[in-house]
């Protein structure tokens, strides 16, 4: 009985290190548990996505291994979208109209370095909120509040046990919500089976027919830059590939601020070429994009940034010859 | 121990040592006795938290044990850890052969009791879980059989391995939706050209990875047709 007694409290006091663990972190260094743990755990849930009162139910199964992850998200109304991701692929599926899009799948060690903290604390203001539940289970809150209308604010619910994203808000400028993502339901199995993560043979069929993988590598070029840049947004890199869209390489630039970041993509083709492109804003819940035409090219700038931030940005974009 | 120190150990124990110079990083720790425990103390906290096996091998108490005693600030736990040795040792004494109780260990007694329910919980949810995945791997092979279909059937039966759906009316297409502020009317072409430049991104960039499932549920999550 000793024995067992002992042993019950020496787990008691194991688990309570690993709460103790993580109740000691900054916010910062929470978020950085997080992105490892969406990255590496094996999970498996339904959650919800809700903007301007529409609500999405997806199902999602997510697993880790050596190579890199597997992902498989299922919407849950209407038609029967998925998104796939592996090693090599991620492939989102609109299954009544059979439209696919595919894109490299980028492990995330391949990605470029942002530098310095998360939060640059004169662009962010990052803390503590208080402790809340999620899907049945005890969570941190982490807010993030941003100093200028330039960026989103975010309000994160972090797992105390495993560190795993379980609720998100993106908030305006006056911390209203934007859009949010939340899990009902969610389950760590220890493995997954590789095949559930298997597109189907029909699916196949669609993702070869719309996806002629580019021949060519990405290139680093130093083609773009900016006139002026909204505060806190830095140049993270520069690539000049060719993309499914385009029949030339078009350039591609990542700005971040630490926290969000933008694509701007410039796609080199005259005006007298250039189809109708839909100049101006647009917009899908939380993510802006902003579009418009040079005499040689087409510029757009999207990201999870408000509308001001994505024109402003494309509007300041200067092409060296 | 620095925020240098223990983001170095994280970096080690996620096997991200491209950033790090492994001789240095592995000569540090052993020369440090902090870093040691602390590394076995991450260890057996993750094997915890991860549910893997290891929760349930009987070497658990020895370990968890070993670790404690490892762990300067936890000072009544060492205690508890010198109690265990004693524990083992008198376990070979007949039952019959009754000692005092004292009063710490009486209170031992009660905080193991409470401890056995935090246990149980960790086991529960092992069990819990391994139950649930196991449901689903039975699931897997049937819906597995199923999906060799044409699209169709699987539009007509949504399924995810593992996971039963319930049957769904399919709405017409609408695809996702980009609002276009003074556009009277979608524009399929410059919305799939978006969608491509929105994957691209999602994929492409630095920050994506906090936001967890977000990107993609807002590719595809989109479905309410615009207002007439």
């Amino acid at each position: 009985m000793r024995k067992i007694v002992a042993a019950a409290f020496l787990a008691s006091a194991c688990v309570l290190s690993a709460a103790s663990t993580f109740a000691e972190e900054s916010p910062e260094a929470l978020l950085k548990e997080m992105s490892r743990a969406l990255k590496n755990l094996n999970y498996e849930g339904s959650f919800v996505h809700v903007q301007n009162g529409n609500v999405e139910a997806m199902r999602i199964v997510h697993s880790s291994d050596g190579e890199g992850e597997l992902e498989r998200m299922l919407s849950l109304n209407g038609e029967a979208r998925e998104v796939f991701r592996n090693h090599s692929m991620v492939t989102c599926i609109w299954p009544d109209s059979n439209s696919v899009i595919v894109s490299d799948s980028k492990s995330r060690k391949m990605l470029p370095k942002i530098s310095g903290a998360l939060g640059k604390s004169d662009l962010y203001e990052i803390a503590m909120a208080k402790p809340d539940r999620v899907a049945g289970l005890h969570t941190h809150v982490i807010d993030i509040k941003p100093r200028d209308a330039f960026r989103y604010g975010y309000k994160i619910w972090v797992d105390k046990q495993t560190s795993m994203l379980l609720r998100s808000m993106l908030l305006d400028h006056d911390n209203n919500p934007i859009e949010q993502i939340m899990f009902t339901s969610i389950s760590y199995p220890e493995t997954i089976d590789p095949s559930r993560f298997e597109l189907s043979d029909d699916y196949k069929q669609l993702t070869l027919a719309n996806y002629p993988k580019p021949d060519k590598p990405d290139e680093i070029h130093n083609k773009v830059s900016f006139t002026q840049l909204p505060a806190g947004y830095e140049k993270v890199s520069e690539t000049y590939r060719p993309m499914p869209i385009d029949d030339g390489p078009i350039s591609h630039v990542l700005l971040s601020d630490g926290m969000a970041s933008v694509s701007v993509y410039v796609e080199y083709v005259k005006q007298s070429d250039q189809k109708d492109i839909g100049a101006g804003p647009s917009s899908m819940g939380g993510m802006n994009a902003y579009m418009y035409s040079l005499p040689t090219a087409v510029i757009t700038a999207v990201g999870e940034v408000p509308a001001a931030t994505v024109e402003s940005i494309a509007m300041s974009v200067a092409l060296s010859e | 121990m620095t925020t240098d120190k223990r983001e170095t150990l994280s970096q080690l124990m996620d096997g991200e040592w491209q950033d790090l110079d492994p001789n240095d990083s592995v000569k540090s720790i052993c020369n440090d006795d902090e870093l040691k425990s602390t590394w076995s103390r991450y260890h057996i906290i993750r094997d915890v938290i991860k549910n893997e096996p290891v929760a349930f091998n009987s070497s658990l108490c020895d370990r968890i044990s070993a670790a404690i005693d490892d762990e300067p600030s936890y000072s009544n736990v060492a205690v508890l850890g010198a109690q265990t040795k004693t524990s083992s040792d008198e376990s070979a004494t007949p039952a019959t052969q009754a000692k005092p109780t004292s009063r710490w260990q009486t209170g031992l007694t009660g905080l193991g009791l409470a401890a056995c329910v935090a246990m149980v919980t960790v086991v529960g949810l092992n069990y819990w879980q391994q139950d649930g995945f196991d449901n689903s791997a039975i699931q897997t092979a049937s819906a597995t059989n199923d999906n060799a279909s044409s699209v169709e059937r699987v539009v007509a039966q949504p399924t995810i391995p593992g996971v039963v759906l319930p049957q769904v009316e399919l709405v017409a297409n609408t695809g996702t939706h980009w609002v276009t502020s003074g556009a009277q009317q979608r524009n399929a072409a410059v919305e799939k050209r978006l969608n491509m430049l929105l994957s691209q991104h999602i994929e492409n960039s630095p920050t994506a990875e906090r936001q967890g499932m977000l990107p993609y549920s807002r590719l595809v999550g989109y479905d309410t047709a615009p207002a007439e």
